[in-house]
């Protein structure tokens, strides 16, 4: 029988440098690229044991400069560009957008584009937030229930289909009003399907409401408090889940909101929790809110768009509550046919950093839910690619004009 | 007496003669001009009044130099009124004070504008880039 040689032991030497002064504390690096983030950010938590202490956050992976691209287009162009800067609120962007031109140019618009307008706002809010409780859902390991939200959130996205012939962007907005009518036997079919998702949203609440795991996994996680929220100046429903009663549909009302009856939901806590109370009342708000405008159609005639002439040189500040939050435009004109400047303030800017202070002192497996739990959208706050040589690893610089001339060759 | 009445009236008393409302119009916003060197000053007063810096907003006005625009929300206090303080900075040395060590929310604002315009702004606690990679290459403004 041969022998089997045992292998050598050999010598262990460990493998990172931890000494006793670095040993309590490491960098969890999360991002820029990483199979569990959706989008490009760059997480570095500074972690002992399993309780983050700090965390920062790096953003610009995916910068599109769209502010500077806008600049060079049209007043007309703008609309399919501004669509672009996100595509789960792309009707809060052209909303804002049109509404900000039609402030620079004096235009009203018909009542019967106002209601269409709400109309797809509140739409767009019921999916919006049903993929955020889908995706909440998931985050902590609650699958049948990320299913049934899901499964209710393509009934929306049906009746945005139907409308717009689009199920993500709904081109709905143009200067002046909106660009499709909505007919009689198109009302009656999305008065079924609300009917359906009023049923979903209550549904979904009552199983949020009392479910003991979903409470135990949000209930006092990822807690902002109020004071820090109004220093940082948070928006939409993370700031109303901190008691903070702030609406832009309420405050600075657009569209139809002005006459629309609907109630601003809050909370207390700002846990994750909260957020979730917040966002699952706007959903029965929002199927409230899209039920008035269908009855209002019913009755207001008249054209969808308004004539619009020249735009006069000034500047406009126009605000929208898309579904994360107060979303801001700010158009300077110069009475030519391009805006001279377009700042886009979206609303994933502001909360993106009240997750710096979210994040402190949770635990790193809550950290996903965490940041989820604010809807960040990556998409909106990076709106500069840099090109770089993998096989030289040098990087290239590309001045304006070329970036522009290969956007016209249509090489980027 | 409207609460932008009652803002203005603390405005001209604290800016005196660096005070000078530019326009207004229908939809309740007022735009208003002042000094670079008094840009703490009037964050620090808005606040105290409840007001909310959402945005820093940079023009970039070519030979004139750079106008920044601080736009301080005060719908929760009256309807759809917001208040923006016009800032001109000359296009050789675009340099103002940070109001982060006071408006928490001006941070990200103020990171990006170094980034996108570059302004400076002295006295920030965290001038990292935020939106351009960390290793940019400076360049010269102008």
């Amino acid at each position: 029988m041969a022998k089997i040689k045992k292998p050598e032991k050999k010598k262990t030497t460990i493998p990172l440098k931890i000494d006793e002064v670095s040993a309590p504390e490491y960098i969890v690096p999360i991002g820029p690229f990483h199979p569990a983030l959706l989008e490009g950010e760059y997480f570095k938590l500074k972690v002992e044991g399993e309780k983050v202490l700090e965390a920062d956050l790096k953003l610009g992976y995916n910068y599109r400069g769209i502010m500077k691209l806008a600049e060079g287009r049209s007043y007309w162009q703008n609309i399919y560009l501004f669509e672009r800067v996100c595509g789960i609120c792309s009707a809060a962007h052209t909303t804002a957008y049109t509404q900000t031109v039609e402030m620079l140019g004096n235009i009203d618009i018909p009542d019967r584009a106002r209601y269409i307008r709400t109309l797809i706002a509140e739409l767009e809010r019921i999916h919006s937030h049903l993929l955020w409780a889908g995706v909440g859902m998931e985050l902590i390991g609650f699958k049948t229930l990320f299913m049934l939200v899901w499964r209710d959130r393509e009934h929306v996205l049906d009746v945005l289909e139907a409308i717009s012939g689009n199920r993500q962007h709904y081109a709905m907005n143009t200067i002046g009003g909106v660009r499709r009518d909505i007919d009689k036997d198109m009302i009656s079919k999305i008065e079924e399907k609300l009917k359906v998702l009023h049923k979903a949203t209550v549904t979904a609440t009552k199983a949020v409401f009392e479910d003991p795991e979903i409470k135990a996994r949000t209930k006092g996680i990822g807690t902002l408090d109020r004071e820090i929220a109004e220093k940082i100046c948070v928006v939409g429903p993370v700031a109303r889940a901190t008691g903070i009663k702030i609406d832009v549909r309420k405050d600075d009302s657009y569209a139809a909101y002005d006459e629309v009856p609907f109630d601003v939901i809050t909370a207390e806590d700002g846990d994750i929790f909260s957020m979730a109370l917040v966002r699952l009342g706007e959903l029965v708000e929002s199927v409230k809110i899209a039920q008035y405008c269908l009855d209002k159609l019913k009755t207001t005639g008249g054209a969808i768009t308004a004539e619009v002439h020249e735009i006069p040189s000034g500047e406009a500040l126009g605000r929208v509550e898309a579904p994360r939050g107060e979303l801001l435009y700010y158009l300077v004109s110069d009475g030519s046919n391009n805006p001279a400047r377009a700042r886009v303030r979206t609303p994933s800017y502001l909360n993106d950093y009240a997750l710096l202070f979210m994040l402190r002192g949770q635990d790193l497996g809550d950290v996903p839910i965490t940041v989820a739990s604010v809807d960040p959208c990556m998409a909106c706050t990076d709106r500069l690619v840099q090109i770089e040589e993998i096989t030289t690893k040098t990087h290239q610089q590309v001045t304006c004009s070329d970036l522009s001339k290969l956007v016209r060759m249509k090489r980027l | 007496m409207g609460r932008m009445d009652e803002l203005a009236e603390k405005l001209q008393k604290l800016l005196k003669s660096d005070y000078q409302l530019e326009h207004s119009d229908e939809f309740n916003r007022y735009y208003i001009r002042s000094k670079a060197s008094r840009i703490k000053d009037i964050t620090q007063l808005l606040l105290d009044e409840a007001g909310k810096l959402v945005a820093i907003s940079a023009n970039d006005e070519g030979i004139k130099g750079f106008d920044l625009i601080y736009h301080f929300d005060f719908s929760h206090q009256e309807k759809s009124l917001m208040l923006s303080m016009k800032i001109r900075l000359p296009r050789k040395d675009p340099v103002i004070d940070s109001v982060t060590e006071i408006a928490w929310s001006a941070n990200w604002a103020e990171r990006e504008l170094m980034d996108l315009m570059g302004i400076r702004f002295e006295g920030h606690p965290d001038p990292r880039k935020l939106f351009l990679p960390y290793a940019w290459p400076s360049e010269e403004v102008g």
